[in-house]
């Protein structure tokens, strides 16, 4: 998709004769909802695995997981983290997705997020992951909304 | 289906015993397990209705009035919740069997306390407490199943709240646009406690005397005048049935 840049929709919703509505007409696609929703599809479609599966595996609510990649609700930092190391997709995607919900990466200077890290770089699953930060006196991942 | 929940069916089939059906319609259905070998009693809930973020923060954890939630998987066209057995007779059928003494109400009311604290202290609001929901174990401990209609103080959307409930049990805010809070729960204790004291609702009866008043701070209809947290409540319970 063709995103529109941002000072330009900026210049748009200057333009003194224009109704509210035919800004609205023109940029459905810009919002951030739709971006979120289309970044979310395309990285889905690169994990072989159901959305049901992700859902178990990430200890995600149903309902949660479905309005996180609709675009209609702003995942934490740790269930960004989850549903990674359910997909089981590596590092990479991981600090993207943080990234466009602007939270801070993980950091391997941090102990806590390098425990994470080794975790997805080790695809290992959310309770053995669980396991190795409960090892080192960090708090776990699941149950944290 | 769900790799998950194909596991679960497995497990179940190959390990467990099926011995009752406590319900099936369109949108729930409740089955009882027995293990073949071990005596444990499961009981496997199929819903339509999708909380399980509920069921997910409920999980292992062991409380003596409520259902304790050993696995929760989500599936595609359902939830599924695996919880513990309550033994016991509902607290419905003791009520219509006339045999449900004034203390015995009291203690009962305070243990559905004690599970709401812990639900409230993790900002579920259970928002169908009620005879029928109730669970008399054989040693007289009162235990609060059916998280169907319950969700979080944070879930603001509000489309669904008229279909969930129980009539009479529900707060006034339920039927409207506030959100549910520990105060929705508090004023269906109240109506709890009055119909097991004196049968009936308590817009047509109150007893006198403390419990009257408790059951009367329960039951307001503005919101800020009823018990905030269940702790106050449980404190004049006790308070009460020290002194009686
Ligand atoms: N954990 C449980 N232990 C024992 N009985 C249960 C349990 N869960 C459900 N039941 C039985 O199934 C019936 C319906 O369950 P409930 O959770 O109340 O669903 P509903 O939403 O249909 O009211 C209950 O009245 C009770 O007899
Ligand atoms: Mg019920």
């Amino acid at each position: 998709m063709d995103y529109k840049r941002t000072a330009d929709l900026l210049e748009q919703l200057k333009i003194q004769n224009k109704s509210y509505e035919s800004y609205l007409e023109e940029n459905q696609d810009s919002f951030i909802q739709n971006d979120l929703k289309d970044y979310w599809q395309s990285i889905l479609s690169t994990c072989p695995m159901k959305k049901t599966d992700i859902i178990n595996k990430a200890d995600v609510g149903y309902t949660f997981f479905y309005d996180i990649i609709k675009g209609k609700k702003i995942p934490s930092r740790d269930t960004i983290c989850k549903i990674h190391i359910s997909m089981n997709l590596g590092l990479e995607p991981c600090q993207n997705t943080l990234k466009l919900y602007n939270w801070a990466s993980l950091y391997p200077k941090n102990k806590r997020d390098s425990i994470i890290i080794y975790g997805i770089t080790h695809h290992m699953a959310l309770y053995e992951t669980d396991a190795l930060l409960k090892q080192n006196n960090q708090p776990q991942l699941a149950k944290m909304l | 289906m769900s790799k998950y929940s194909e596991f679960i069916e497995k497990t179940l089939e190959s390990e467990y015993t099926h011995l009752q059906c406590f319900k099936n319609d369109d949108s729930i259905k409740i089955d009882l397990y027995k293990h073949t070998k071990i005596r444990k009693k499961l009981v496997l809930i199929r819903s339509k209705n999708r909380n399980d973020h509920i069921f997910r923060i409920l999980r292992g954890i062991n409380h003596p009035n409520l259902p304790t939630v050993f696995d929760v998987c989500a599936c595609d066209d359902y939830l599924m919740v695996l919880e513990s057995y309550v033994e016991g007779e509902s607290l419905s059928k003791l009520l219509q069997k006339g045999c449900v003494t004034k203390k015995q109400a009291v203690k009962y009311t305070i243990d559905v306390c004690e599970a709401l604290k812990t639900l409230h202290e993790k900002q579920i609001i259970h928002r169908d407490i009620k005879p029928e929901n109730i669970i008399i174990s054989p040693d007289g401990k009162a235990i609060l199943i059916d998280l169907q209609a319950a969700r979080l103080v944070t879930d603001t959307d509000h489309k669904d709240t008229i279909n969930l409930g129980t009539v009479g049990y529900a707060a006034p805010e339920q039927y409207g646009v506030h959100q549910s809070t520990p105060p929705t729960d508090i004023y269906a204790v109240g109506v709890l406690l009055n119909e097991l004291i004196i049968n009936c609702h308590p817009t047509v009866r109150i007893p006198s005397g403390k419990l009257g008043k408790i059951i009367s701070k329960c039951t307001e209809t503005q919101i800020y005048n009823r018990y905030q947290t269940v702790d106050k409540l449980i404190a004049d319970l006790k308070r009460y049935s020290f002194f009686h």
